[in-house]
């Protein structure tokens, strides 16, 4: 109970920054439009005719948008608290693992912001419907809170390992990119690398997106308990790497920037 | 006074390169004492910072133990954290977004401090460091002074045992570092264990029951500031004299006195590792004709030692 009030009170003052900064409303929600709409170009140049399939990969895309933009902001959020060398003062309180849990939470809202204006964009300029069951848009949502505080946990983790997280972190969202099935359809890769793709909570869910969009039932329920599953082993490993990491960085110093 | 802090044999290296290392630690072994005000001297990259972050547990040391109240930190970190409250040099711990109150109430939390527990914490916090009346502003318009007497807050909000400050006046105006002087000096009251890193060392002089001095990662001095005064072992002491003629000044040049000139009168000066006044008895007795009107002893300061000890200047 503790650790949920610590989480939602530090939930809570990140939301009340973000609201009281100028300019941070702007940057999200100019740039994910932007990146939604050049996206959708690219897919009617390969698939001009296909409005069903080009709304299901839009609708994968939202989802990983939504996802990778959470886990940079958490991300650059983590290296400003570095930065600041806050970062001492939030390890010895020992509340870190709740600290970056609240901080993903209202970065993964704030997102949830801008994943409904490309939503609104792309329904409104360009006639795309894209309709989704509420059902199956809260169990998405609820899957993609619980993946993208894990990876928010795993990019904490590399942060507390090493001076600077960045490049390494980007190279882990970049190769999840291309194999979550966003870029290239899963259907497309070897058996091995397909095998890869789904052991990954974020491809099913998108796949359980695209379904939903095309009105597919079959196999809908086992890929939810595939994923749902897959989200919480995935928690559960970011929190023990989390521990682990805090071990390196008294081993390494990497926190300090000394 | 029982111990809190032992320091056991603590040594920390850095990997800078391949088969490269520097020692930035080492062999370190100090007591603090439960209550004492404990300073720490030393000159950039003396190593006093990587001290201070292995006593916090932040840093792990590559040999030697600390123990706080008679337990291993390596083994006890979840206890040893929350008894100790940390202000680092520089080290920014507000959110300029936030107000005052806000942002002591995100530390309150992230320290489990229920809200009824807090929020009279927090006020009275506030009140004590003189930031009552702007609690419910955003730490953003804070002046330097203020945001420091706000770390400090933030610091004791969860009542720690030990408080340690690495160079808490730095950065700050003159105003500003008598005011975080005097409310260090007004925390004794407390029963507070402070550890205080500084290069002020008037500040060490004034405030700290021991002090120590680290250079190169190696401690070179421990004990009270007057103890280590005695092992420059001089003080100078200056005579006023009247009635003296050219004779007088010859004999006290004979016995080492230094003349200096004054406006009305004549002054003699000389260094003494053990002055007695039986020593002044003795310059009447030899010669009646002048009169001692001024007796001034200037002892060494904690400067004197830091400069004789390190071959550095402080501040």
């Amino acid at each position: 109970m503790k650790q949920i009030s610590i989480v939602a009170s530090v939930f809570k003052m990140y939301l009340l920054q973000m609201i009281r900064s100028r300019g941070f409303f702007v940057r999200g929600l100019v740039f994910a439009p932007i990146w939604a709409i050049s996206y959708y170009y690219s897919m009617k140049v390969f698939s001009p005719d296909s409005s069903v399939i080009t709304s299901k990969i839009l609708l994968g895309l939202i989802l990983w948008i939504w996802l990778y933009d959470s886990v940079w902001d958490v991300s650059n959020c983590l290296s400003s608290e570095k930065k600041l060398e806050r970062i001492d003062h939030i390890f010895l309180t020992e509340r870190k693992t709740s600290w970056v849990l609240g901080m993903s939470f209202a970065l993964t809202l704030f997102q949830l912001l801008n994943l409904a204006v490309v939503w609104i964009v792309i329904s409104f300029l360009f006639g795309i419907v894209l309709s989704a069951n509420p059902l199956v848009i809260v169990l998405l949502l609820i899957l993609g809170i619980i993946t993208i505080s894990s990876l928010s946990m795993f990019a904490a983790s590399l942060s507390f390992r090493m001076r600077s997280h960045v490049n390494s972190l980007s190279i882990i969202l970049d190769i999840l990119m291309l194999v979550c099935g966003v870029v290239y359809p899963v259907v497309l890769f070897n058996p091995a690398l397909r095998y890869l793709s789904y052991t990954l909570p974020v491809t099913i869910m998108i796949e359980m997106a695209g379904m939903d969009n095309m009105s597919i039932t079959s196999g809908f329920l086992i890929r939810l308990a595939i994923c749902i599953i897959e989200s919480l082993v995935l928690f559960g490993l970011a929190l023990k790497s989390i521990d682990h990491a805090e071990r390196k960085a008294m081993e390494n110093d990497s926190l300090s920037r000394h | 006074m029982a111990d809190i802090i032992t320091i056991e044999h603590l040594s920390r290296d850095y990997v800078v390169g391949p088969g490269k290392k520097v020692h930035a630690l080492k062999d370190i072994s100090i007591s603090i004492r439960r209550g004492e005000y404990f300073g720490l001297l030393g000159p950039n990259g003396a190593g006093k910072t990587t001290l201070i972050r292995i006593i916090t547990s932040l840093l792990a040391p590559t040999e030697g133990d600390v123990f706080l109240n008679g337990s291993r930190s390596s083994e006890y970190r979840q206890q040893i954290r929350k008894s100790i409250g940390v202000v680092f040099t520089g080290k920014r711990s507000h959110y300029g977004l936030l107000t005052a109150n806000e942002n002591l109430f995100f530390w309150a939390s992230l320290y489990g401090l229920e809200k009824r527990v807090a929020r009279p914490r927090i006020d009275s916090l506030l009140k004590e460091f003189g930031l009552s009346e702007v609690g419910d502003q955003r730490t953003e318009t804070f002046s330097t002074g203020m945001l420091q007497r706000l770390n400090l807050a933030r610091a004791l909000l969860n009542e720690p045992e030990i408080l340690i400050l690495d160079e808490p006046t730095n950065g700050l105006d003159p105003e500003a570092a008598r005011n975080i002087k005097a409310i260090l000096a007004s925390l004794r009251k407390r029963n507070l264990t402070v550890i205080y890193t500084t290069h002020n060392l008037g500040d060490a002089d004034d405030l700290c029951d021991r002090v120590c001095i680290i250079d190169h990662g190696e401690l070179i001095a421990i004990g009270t500031p007057s103890e280590l005064k005695r092992r420059v072992g001089k003080e100078i002491v200056e005579l006023t004299l009247e009635g003296n003629a050219d004779q007088t000044k010859e004999t006290m040049r004979a016995d080492g006195w230094e003349l200096t000139i004054g406006d009305h009168c004549e002054r003699f000066r000389k260094e003494f590792v053990d002055f007695s006044y039986d020593e002044l008895r003795e310059i009447e007795r030899r010669m009646p004709s002048i009169s001692i009107t001024n007796v001034e002893r200037i002892h060494p300061t904690l400067e004197d030692v830091y400069i004789k000890i390190t071959g550095k200047r402080g501040s």
